[in-house]
């Protein structure tokens, strides 16, 4: 069970959050060209391990956070504001 | 300003008829439908301590932090998400808590009103923690939860604003109004092991 | 090797059936082979299989990491059917239907196809539009379809509760010819008959980069050592980024997990499939007997087997509004299986960037059904290097070329397909 530490609303369950996937994915320079934006739209890293990605508090606090979970373990490291920065261990 | 219906009328009119529910015994819950104006106050985008002054200057209450709820002798200020909050007062008139918000926070913040979207309820009395966690995934336990706390989230899959008044203990619970009835039906369902005294409306 | 028939299973009674022979070989590795599989699957099996039949290539190895069958094909609901929307996907899955159809006779292997019907239940007239809409296209390629009012849909699952407050049932799409199969044992059978026509099976060697010079394969690094191949093809559900990854390719999937569960042995109360259209949930009934259920995946990224407890409630729920009588029904077993979910929720079978190297992957929840014609159009691909007419749209391609074939219409949000 995932329980995430809403850093607005505490530890919640997770079924009070909608998962919005990849928070590495940036959006490029409108001028970027084709193949950018393919890879921003498309094209995931899809780790077997940790995973630094949005979940939105739907039900609670209406933001969307940044979670650092672990795909294999479903281990959750660390949450944070959309705005700050989390950095995935290394493998 | 009305859009609908010029009087708020709450669908728990219906659905919640006053007297006993459930079983028989001492250690019961009271459930009862509050009017309530409520009004959604927004800061506007870097305008966070303006409204925080205004509010505590014109309204005579401070803007509580995450996980908690400010009250006045006339009003309450309930945290709902960073830089908003809900406030509940007594209802008086169409539009009155909108009207008197607008007022004191001027340019400071958005001022939406949700009398008519949101339905308020109190369960009160020794079981009520133990009605709430059948159906809500926080800890109420006093330790952990408190008069003064509050939470926006699901209890019996309904998305509610929950707050705790006392150490009855009472909670407030409000949740959209298209929703209150089913919220009633699932939380007398809840509460008919204890028995539950529904009171007329506020 | 024998043949299965009713006669061997009489000749070997008398010795207690304890004298069959293994059904396939346990062979080291080879140093090289023409074609290379990785993923020991039923779709890695079974395009070992069609390698053989179809194409004569028979110097053909299928690595699997640990025993055959035990990914996604020994963990799915066996929900075996042709009835899409798009006409990119008609000819594909119904051909896969016709396979299944004769697949028992072909393998000699008794997969335990049971084509009972799989209905779809409408519960809106928006979606009966949508259902009715999606059944006039199957026809319109020759693929049966029948839509149900509610007295059809009543006779043909009685436990249905047509008139839940919340969601009455108005009607259903029957496709008659869909149905299920055993999954063990068509892995099983595609092992023995791959085997059969010499087709090395290597279990419990994990495939772990694929050397690639000049932008061609030259083969796999196991955990056995280096296996040379002309040709690679990758059959590795829920895992096919992370190998296209090795030889440097990046694709348009996501892993996720899907649960499933089985119930206590029953009385026979379900002979169809059911699914239900107003929330995530399907149902069918075992030989054995065990309701065999699950819904929509869990909706995060995962490589574990195992799911969260909110698609539970989802899925269990769900049930008992369709069908009352489940509320009193014990689960025995509930597990997870990791699949690809690409960002139009279609599959993908084709050629790659890197020469030599194909891909059969992508196949969210619904690849068992899909296990012979992958297995038939990979082989083809791999074999021809070119596609086949049936999985001619399947490419990574679509995605860049604005060719995507989403049935959901969800766009590129893998959770939501
Ligand atoms: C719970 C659940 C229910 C489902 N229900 C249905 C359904 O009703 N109908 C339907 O049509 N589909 C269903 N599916 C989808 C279906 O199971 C899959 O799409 C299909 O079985 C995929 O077949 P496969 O042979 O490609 O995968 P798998 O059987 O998973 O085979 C892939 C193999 O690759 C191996 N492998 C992975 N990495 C490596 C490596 N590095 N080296 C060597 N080997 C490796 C794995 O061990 C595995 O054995 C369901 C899936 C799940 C999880
Ligand atoms: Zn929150």
């Amino acid at each position: 069970m995932h329980r995430i530490d809403c850093p607005w609303c505490g530890v919640r369950d997770e079924i009070e959050f909608a998962y919005r996937g990849d928070a590495t994915v940036k959006r490029p320079e409108a001028g970027a060209g084709v193949d950018a934006f393919y890879a921003y739209v498309y094209e995931r890293g899809n780790p077997r391990g940790w995973h630094i990605e949005w979940w939105h508090h739907a039900a609670g606090c209406r933001q969307w956070i940044k979670v650092l979970r672990h795909t294999l373990t479903h281990e959750i490291r660390a949450t944070a504001k959309a705005g700050d920065t989390v950095t995935a261990p290394k493998p | 300003m009305p859009v609908s219906a010029p009087e708020p009328r709450s669908p728990l009119v219906q659905a919640l008829k006053p007297g006993r529910h459930g079983a028989v015994g001492a250690r019961q819950v009271t459930l009862r439908a509050y009017r309530r104006s409520l009004v959604q106050l927004q800061a506007r985008k870097g305008r966070a301590a303006d409204l925080a002054t205004a509010v505590r200057q014109g309204l005579g209450l401070a803007l509580p932090p995450p996980g908690r709820a400010e009250t006045s002798p006339t009003l309450a200020a309930i945290w709902i998400q960073p830089s908003a909050w809900l406030l509940c007062a007594p209802y008086l008139a169409e539009g009155d808590l909108a009207r008197s918000v607008r007022a004191a926070v001027g340019s400071a913040g958005a001022v939406v009103d949700q009398t008519h979207g949101k339905s308020v309820l109190r369960l009160s009395g020794p079981t009520a923690r133990a009605v709430l966690e059948t159906g809500c995934r926080i800890d109420l336990h006093p330790r952990a939860f408190a008069p003064g706390q509050a939470a926006a989230t699901p209890v019996g899959h309904i998305d509610c604003i929950l707050r705790q008044l006392d150490n009855a203990p009472s909670y407030e619970l409000i949740v959209a109004s298209t929703l209150a009835e089913a919220f009633v039906d699932w939380l007398l369902h809840a509460a008919a092991a204890y028995g539950c005294e529904v009171l007329p409306p506020d | 090797m024998s043949r299965y028939s009713a006669f061997q299973l009489f000749v070997n009674a008398f010795t207690g059936h304890r004298s069959w022979p293994r059904a396939w070989r346990d062979p080291a590795p080879k140093p090289a082979y023409d074609v290379v599989i990785v993923g020991g699957g039923g779709h890695g099996l079974a395009a070992a299989y069609y390698l053989a039949k179809e194409h004569g290539i028979t110097n053909v190895a299928v690595v699997e990491k640990g025993p055959i069958g035990l990914g996604n094909t020994g963990r799915n609901t066996t929900i075996v059917r042709s009835n899409y929307m798009f006409p990119q996907n008609h000819h594909f899955y119904e051909w896969s239907l016709k396979l299944w159809e004769g697949l028992e006779q072909d393998l000699n292997f008794n997969a335990m196809v049971s084509q009972r019907g799989v209905l779809g239940l409408f519960h809106s007239d928006a979606q009966r539009q949508v259902f009715a809409r999606r059944g006039n296209s199957m026809r319109l390629s020759g693929i049966d379809a029948e839509l149900l009012d509610r007295d059809q849909v009543r006779a043909f699952v009685p436990l249905v509760d047509l008139d839940n407050g919340r969601f009455p049932v108005m009607g259903g799409l029957l496709q008659r010819r869909g149905g299920t199969a055993r999954h063990d044992a068509v892995a099983w059978g595609f092992a023995r008959a791959a085997d059969r026509r010499g087709v090395d099976i290597i279990q419990h060697c994990e495939v772990t980069g694929i050397r690639v010079a000049g932008n061609r394969v030259q083969g796999v690094e196991t955990t056995r050592g280096f296996i040379g191949a002309k040709k690679i093809g990758l059959a590795v559900a829920g895992n096919t980024s992370r190998l296209a990854q090795m030889a440097g390719i990046s694709l348009p999937i996501e892993s996720h997990v899907l649960q499933a569960f089985v119930s206590e042995s029953l009385k026979p109360m379900i002979d169809c499939v059911v699914t239900f259209g107003a929330g995530h949930f399907y149902i069918s009934q075992s030989d054995k007997g065990g309701l065999v259920f699950g819904g929509n995946i869990d909706g995060y990224n995962s490589y574990a087997q195992r799911g969260n407890l909110p698609t539970v409630e989802h899925v269990w729920s769900a049930g008992v509004t369709m069908i009352p009588a489940l509320s009193r029904v014990r689960v025995l077993r509930q597990w997870g299986g990791v699949m690809d979910m690409t960002m139009d929720g279609s599959p993908i079978i084709c050629r790659t960037p890197v020469e030599n190297l194909y891909i059969d992957g992508g196949w969210c929840y619904g690849g068992f059904k899909a296990t012979p014609a992958a297995g038939w159009c990979h082989a083809h691909t791999i074999a021809r290097d070119a596609p086949h007419e049936f999985n001619r749209h399947f490419t990574i391609d679509r995605f860049r070329e604005g060719l995507m074939i989403d049935e959901r219409g969800a766009g590129p949000s893998p959770w939501l397909q």
